[in-house]
């Protein structure tokens, strides 16, 4: 399923890039140091981290997109090197929690073992 | 002149998370006996404990240079210095209008003590210091900048509340000319591994938040030095 497929699909707003790239997980998480060794190619990345920095480590990740959310604002820096560097960018008012449940169950991923 | 010997990162009882005895009279005495020449106060998101270091500073012969530890919307902690607390008390009424009203309770986050040069204590701040501003990093050392200060990214290398841990490393929208480690090896590995620019001069502090930790440890600094010179102007 393609990000713009996935995401029309959630309700989440479209902020940069063509949404053409195929989600094939998801990561949550904020902290920068911690979403580059883990995030991985093709996630559907939900986070807080409105900041240029957050596009940076999602194209060196190769992830599908990345979802803003609680109504958190992209930094007008991050949208233009998204925009640049072909990195598709939206925002939702949800938690990070529903968001990527959303995401999840759309994707019809399955829980992990315990 | 020989180096000055500096902390230029300490807290005081207006930080809640510090002790309620190190007041900034006793911060200041605390380094002096350590041997310190300059001293920073910097305290979570506030001021207001600097008229007291300041006149607790100059009655023991040591230079103070008035700071703020910010806490920015990305939860990074930026060291603003300011070459007088007049100006120092300026940043910090926006700052204050520009943290949020989170319901804060003294009990569990602890007190946040303003006090005078002799320990009396003036005021307690009714909103949570710790909080994070509604300031992005780069919003907040433009304003640091604009009030003629100068902003460092406070232990930039460190597992939390840093430039290395927020960020993943440098930031892409603004510029530092500084930083503050807390381990100079670690940092020095983070500039090989090409997380920091290589060309950034580089100091440590106490970041003391106990009375046994004040100017535990020093660094020395030349006139030279851009903090030492945002004293002299």
């Amino acid at each position: 399923m393609t990000s713009e497929t996935l995401c029309a699909a959630c309700g989440f707003c479209p902020a940069a890039g063509d949404g053409e790239r195929t989600v094939t997980g998801v990561f949550t998480g904020d902290l920068l140091s911690w979403a580059m060794g883990r995030a991985k190619e093709g996630d559907i990345w939900f986070t807080v981290m409105g900041n240029v920095n957050t596009v940076a480590v999602a194209a060196l990740a190769d992830c599908a997109c990345v979802v803003l959310c609680h109504e958190a604002v992209w930094d007008e820096v991050a949208v233009q090197r998204a925009a640049q560097q072909g990195v598709t960018l939206y925002t939702t008012d949800l938690p990070e929690f529903e968001a990527s449940f959303l995401a999840a169950t759309r994707l019809g991923l399955t829980p992990p073992a315990p | 002149m020989s180096a000055l010997r500096a902390d230029l990162h300490i807290h005081t009882c207006l930080s809640p998370c510090a002790e309620d005895d190190l007041t900034p009279a006793t911060a200041a005495g605390l380094a002096k006996l350590a041997g310190a020449d300059l001293i920073a106060v910097t305290d979570h998101n506030s001021a207001l404990s600097l008229p007291a270091a300041k006149a607790a500073c100059d009655a023991y012969g040591l230079q103070l240079l008035p700071g703020v530890e910010a806490n920015t919307r990305e939860e990074i902690h930026l060291l603003c210095y300011f070459p007088d607390v007049e100006t120092a008390l300026d940043f910090s009424e926006r700052l204050y209008r520009a943290l949020p009203a989170f319901p804060y309770d003294p009990a569990i986050w602890g007190r946040q003590l303003v006090m005078d040069e002799n320990d009396q204590v003036l005021d307690q701040v009714p909103k949570l210091l710790t909080g994070a501003l509604d300031l992005s990093l780069a919003q907040t050392a433009a304003l640091c900048r604009s009030l003629g200060g100068i902003p460092v990214p406070a232990h930039a290398d460190a597992d939390s509340y840093s430039l290395f841990s927020v960020l993943g490393g440098w930031p892409m929208d603004t510029d530092f000319d500084l930083l503050e480690v807390r381990d100079p090896e670690h940092a020095a590995k983070l500039v090989r591994c090409g997380f920091f620019p290589a060309e950034k001069p580089m100091f440590f502090s106490s970041d003391a938040h106990r009375m046994e930790d004040v100017a535990c440890r020093l660094c020395e600094m030349d006139e030279d030095f851009p903090l030492v010179r945002l004293l002299k102007k």
